[in-house]
């Protein structure tokens, strides 16, 4: 085994140079990295709206937010406005931050849920200050505030703005197409790259950044994927963006359509505008017709058709091949987790580096950790889609019976029955998120503490 | 937890927070105050 030394990452875009900016911030004047990207190749490049970790994550690597804001034009994100999901006409608001006064014993929703029943009129969301701030079309950070947010960027100006870092740290990009990928004979293990232009890229480590094609940990290694259709039916999406026409809010718009949803992402000089759908329900071309009918705003591009396969890939890390972002695996943009994947697949490298050589035991923890990591981010997606009392359509009814995965069927049930939230270590989101989503969509405890 | 102690713990709660938001900048404002873009950043090629 080949101690590692050489870093490849192959592919650009949001992974690719989030993957460089990590991993030079912490190991340059160790590890030599190389990032080969080619400007003929398009980024997906619509994962624009983020969550709250990803402040922690520019911490790290001493990114400045005014520095980072005004090179990447962002605004500031509170939550997430879902429009149409529990049923036609339905209207909440997912916040950021914590909801109400929880005690040792009881989550503030019992609290809140006790208060109906004694004639008290309120929304649960009237207890959340990122909610108030956002529905006010509010805003303020500083040092002493305790608001919890993200952003909303541009990605194609953020990946940019990362690969000026990384190229401060000693990362050296080197332009081209990957036209072969070299394996050892025996191990299998990838040691070189060539490309187009016949250069040799050699390795000891790889990152797969290549996106839904995954060319080394798919094509080459063969590594499977895990497909989630059957929970997350929606497999493509039309992209476009569109002039500003007003004052840009503190939150991202999910609305859901009869055949998925829209999402509308304000930026300080323009919007981002998608239409996801299921392709069985609907076609490509009437998904651009319906989002061309709906965005508001002059279009600035073209739109532009997306077509992805919601899962995980069986193993993110194979032999010595990394993938992260798109290589992955996918869960649908709808809790805007893409990014927010990359960089914990980022800090879960950096803490799990392979030096001196990459062993099995390794591989097996960092798989464990990144599959545990994505079904429960699966289950909160899913969330969304089964608890509905929306049948107009094939695709909400399907939805609305659909067989669940038994971690969140067992979840559903125990805040059916009784309120409870279960909240496992480390897992993203957190209660609060649960019971917004949760009460907003439908779901009443029968009974609570 | 008898009704009085509940409206009050719920009422002081809302309170704090709506006070909070009353004094808060809208969004706009404050993105054009802290970290406004200049036009040269969008004026380059977007994401695609």
């Amino acid at each position: 085994m080949k101690e590692i030394r050489r870093v490849v990452i192959a592919g650009g875009g949001t992974a690719g140079w989030l993957a460089a900016a990590a991993l030079s911030h912490q190991f340059h004047g160790i590890l030599e990295m190389v990032l080969i990207e080619s400007e003929e190749i398009g980024t997906v490049g619509v994962g624009e709206s983020t969550i709250p970790p990803i402040r922690a994550f520019h911490r790290l690597l001493g990114i400045d937010e005014q520095e980072f804001m005004r090179a990447t034009a962002a605004t500031f994100k509170l939550g997430i406005l879902f429009e149409d999901w529990g049923k036609i006409g339905d209207k909440y608001l997912h916040p950021f931050g914590m909801t109400g006064k929880s005690t040792w014993s009881c989550n503030f929703h019992h609290f809140w849920l006790h208060s109906l029943t004694r004639g008290m009129q309120s929304e649960y969301g009237e207890f959340c200050l990122e909610h108030q701030a956002a529905k006010a079309g509010k805003f303020f950070t500083g040092p002493n505030a305790e608001t919890s947010y993200a952003y909303h960027l541009d990605a194609g100006i953020y990946a940019r703005f990362l690969r000026k870092f990384s190229e401060k740290f000693g990362v050296r990009r080197v332009e081209g197409k990957i036209k072969e990928v070299r394996q050892n004979a025996e191990s299998g293990f990838i040691e070189s790259l060539v490309l187009d232009s016949g250069q040799v890229v050699e390795g000891d480590l790889f990152i797969d950044c290549t996106g839904f094609r995954g060319l080394l940990i798919e094509q080459t290694l063969k590594t499977g994927y895990e497909d989630w259709k059957q929970w997350l039916p929606c497999d493509s999406a039309v992209a476009v963006q569109t002039e500003s026409t007003g004052p840009a809010v503190p939150y991202t718009r999910a609305i859901a359509h009869e055949a998925g949803w829209r999402w509308r992402i304000p930026l300080q000089h323009r919007v981002g505008n998608g239409l996801v759908y299921s392709s069985q329900h609907m076609s490509d071309q009437q998904a651009t017709e319906k989002l061309l009918r709906e965005v508001e705003g002059r279009t600035i591009i073209q739109p532009r058709v997306i077509k992805f396969r919601t899962g995980r890939r069986r193993n993110a890390w194979n032999k010595n091949v990394i993938a992260v972002g798109l290589a992955s695996g996918f869960v649908e943009p709808l809790e805007s987790t893409s990014i927010h994947l990359i960089m914990t697949a980022m800090t879960r490298l950096i803490m799990l580096f392979p030096f001196p050589t990459v062993t099995q035991s390794i591989i097996d923890q960092y798989n464990e950790e990144s599959r545990i990591e994505a079904e429960r981010v699966r289950d909160f997606i899913i969330l969304h889609y089964c608890a509905t009392q929306r049948d107009d359509s094939p695709l909400w009814k399907y939805c609305s019976s659909m067989a669940l995965p038994e971690t969140l069927a067992r979840r559903i049930d125990l805040f059916r029955t009784r309120g409870h939230i279960w909240q496992p270590e480390g897992e993203l989101f957190r209660t609060d998120s649960w019971v917004h989503v949760m009460l907003y969509q439908g779901i009443r405890p029968e009974h609570y503490h | 937890m008898p009704d009085k102690d509940l409206a009050g713990f719920l009422e002081g709660t809302r309170g704090v927070i709506n006070q909070a938001v009353t004094q808060m900048p809208t969004h706009q404002e404050f993105v054009d105050r802290y970290a406004r873009a200049s036009a040269e950043i969008w004026a380059k090629p977007a994401a695609m």
